[in-house]
């Protein structure tokens, strides 16, 4: 029984990095493709930090958060983004090719965990690498330079598990919304809604919601979580022992969906005609 | 023989949904059944290469989609080697392959050896192993030189091997194939099919096949299962179906110098002319006299007899509903 479990871990570790391998030697059959993506994302990163610098100038707050914890807002949120970007929007786009394709047929009948294949199929480290640093780097070194208050290594780590625990709730969130392809066939439109709903409000701090908005919304706004919640956490803004628990809840909820309704999925593949 | 598949009762219906106006459709969608496959039994022996036929829509897809275990049947069970194919048990998925020609399960950007690189993990193959493998396959299908190159690279013919060395890389016990030679030329069709069945004969592979090209079902397959509205219409081997056309034949005459279709028609059902060819439609038992009062009365060059071919005798029982 445990050999079993051993094999079946062992199995998912080996897809893990069989397919990060892959998809780091597809990515970079195109080298040159990359380089545009780079200055894109440079030229964004650049343009909204002078933009978050010219309000700065006029004014002291935003929802309570100083010039330095937006910075640190900014932060936490583009992790959240290229993570999210590289793992999931990858992986969910590459899914709905291949389910109305029907090129999944050819993953189904193979001795894979398909439900762990699908979700790390496609690992962008590359965009992680050549994307997200360089577009990154001016803004860990303003908020190096900007952010005086100090943080408390337990509110850190707390911030930290608040993050990667919703982070992983916008995967699911995602992928859930994603599975509509095994029904419609063709889902563009509700991958960009996921992605719209996934991402909204990134900028907003966890306090610039309404007390009531921040209880719903955090259902069915992901990035509430990952970016807002954790860096209030990280800040210290919120200290509510209730919420990690609460979080973690909702990360097990989003989870257990997601498997299931993966399975109901499955069961409605119909797979497109020869 | 053990049977290593077993198909009993076996029924898939689909839901489809009714035309209505776009807001009933919305709220209050209605829907109809279609029956794609309808309550077949059958059985396939190990070491079989059989072909699934019918016309387009007549349910066969459907029924290799169920036995490969990528669609759940409405009704009925499948058995192949002791296992439910939706299950998906890994055990169950490592003794089958899938193979459709109008699939890419290869990256189109990297080469073949770094996609097999990814099957290796998947499969559990050492590295000995995958590399013989490959090697022998390659060379058997005389693509050794092409496992280096990126697959956008290839031709099609090329592309399409490489996925079947992909799909049995691990030696599976069961080879699923649908429509396998789509859209190839002649030479790389004879390639493929030649090296399906030597899979079948000297590997005891079992082979269950769909396709379009009764060249393919000729060459590869032994017996036929022939489905048409989603039942089985003929279920034998090919010699048995051929059998029930048997008393009738094309011959073909080639003439040393033109001969108008005039002076041939009162010989027989003629069915195709050229300038110096004619081919009639006879009886069998009349085959010998019409050879006869031909060679007595032009300049014949060639002769050649066969019986009805595959895809006539396929699209008269397909017309006929005969069984």
């Amino acid at each position: 029984m445990l050999s079993e479990f051993n094999k079946a871990i062992q199995l998912r570790f080996n897809l893990l990095r069989e397919c990060t391998f892959f998809s780091f030697r597809e990515a970079t059959a195109y080298a040159g493709n990359n380089y545009g993506n780079m200055l894109s994302t440079f030229f964004y990163m650049t343009t909204y930090l002078v933009f978050i610098g010219a309000i700065f100038n006029k004014i002291k707050t935003v929802a309570g958060y100083n010039y330095g914890e937006i910075l640190l807002l900014t932060l936490v949120t583009q992790v959240c983004f290229y993570i999210v970007w590289s793992f999931t929007i990858s992986n969910t786009d590459l899914l709905a090719r291949n389910v109305k394709s029907g090129n999944l047929d050819l993953w189904i009948t193979r001795p894979v965990p398909l439900l762990w294949f699908v979700t790390f199929q496609k690992i962008n480290i590359n965009s992680l690498l050549m994307d997200a640093i360089p577009a990154t780097t001016p803004l860990v070194i303003l908020v190096i330079n900007n952010f005086k208050e100090p943080i408390l290594f337990v509110n850190l780590l707390s911030g930290i598990a608040v993050m990667i625990m919703g982070i992983v709730i916008s995967h699911c969130f995602q992928f859930i919304l994603n599975l509509s392809c095994f029904w419609t066939g063709e889902n563009q439109n509700m991958r960009n809604l996921a992605f719209e709903l996934g991402f909204f409000g990134d900028a907003i701090p966890f306090e610039g919601y309404s007390p009531n908005f921040r209880k719903i919304g955090m259902l069915f706004i992901p990035s509430m979580i990952n970016s807002a919640l954790a860096t209030s956490v990280i800040l210290g803004k919120n200290s509510n022992p209730i919420t990690l628990p609460v979080i973690f809840v909702l990360m097990i909820i989003f989870m257990w969906l997601n498997i299931k309704i993966w399975n109901l999925a499955l069961k409605h593949y119909s797979s497109a005609s020869s | 023989m053990e049977n290593i598949i077993k198909v009993e009762n076996l029924t898939k219906i689909y839901k489809i949904p009714k035309k209505q106006n776009m807001w009933r459709s919305m709220f209050w969608p209605k829907y109809e059944k279609l029956v794609a496959v309808n309550n077949i039994n059958f059985a396939i022996n190990r070491g079989e290469s059989v072909a699934l036929l019918g016309p387009n829509g007549a349910g066969k897809t459907t029924t290799l989609k169920m036995l490969t275990g990528l669609m759940l049947p409405t009704e009925g069970s499948i058995d192949i080697l002791g296992y439910t194919p939706f299950d998906r048990n890994f055990e169950f998925l490592h003794k089958i392959a899938l193979v459709m020609g109008n699939k890419n399960g290869l990256s189109w950007d990297l080469s073949a050896n770094q996609s097999f690189a990814l099957l290796k993990t998947i499969y559990e193959l050492s590295d000995d192993r995958i590399k013989h493998s490959v090697n022998s396959l390659a060379e058997i299908l005389d693509v050794t030189n092409c496992l280096d190159r990126p697959i956008r690279k290839l031709s099609l013919g090329q592309r399409l091997k490489m996925e079947l060395i992909a799909a049995i890389i691990h030696n599976p016990d069961i080879l699923f194939l649908d429509e396998p030679t789509i859209g190839l030329d002649v030479v790389a069709k004879k390639n493929i099919r030649d090296f399906l069945k030597k899979l079948n004969t000297k590997n005891e592979s079992t082979i269950i096949l769909t396709s379009h090209d009764m060249d393919d079902i000729e060459n590869v397959s032994d017996r036929v299962i022939i489905i048409n509205y989603g039942k089985i219409i003929f279920d034998d081997s090919i010699e048995k179906l051929l059998s029930n056309y048997r008393d009738k034949k094309y011959i073909t005459f080639i003439f040393k110098e033109p001969v108008r279709e005039a002076e041939l028609k009162d010989f027989g059902k003629i069915i195709d002319k050229k300038t110096l060819l004619c081919k009639f439609e006879i009886p069998a038992k009349e085959q010998t006299k019409l050879i006869t009062k031909i060679t007595e009365k032009f300049n014949v060059d060639d002769i050649d007899i066969t019986h009805v071919p595959l895809d006539e005798i396929m699209t008269d029982m397909y017309k006929s509903g005969n069984t």
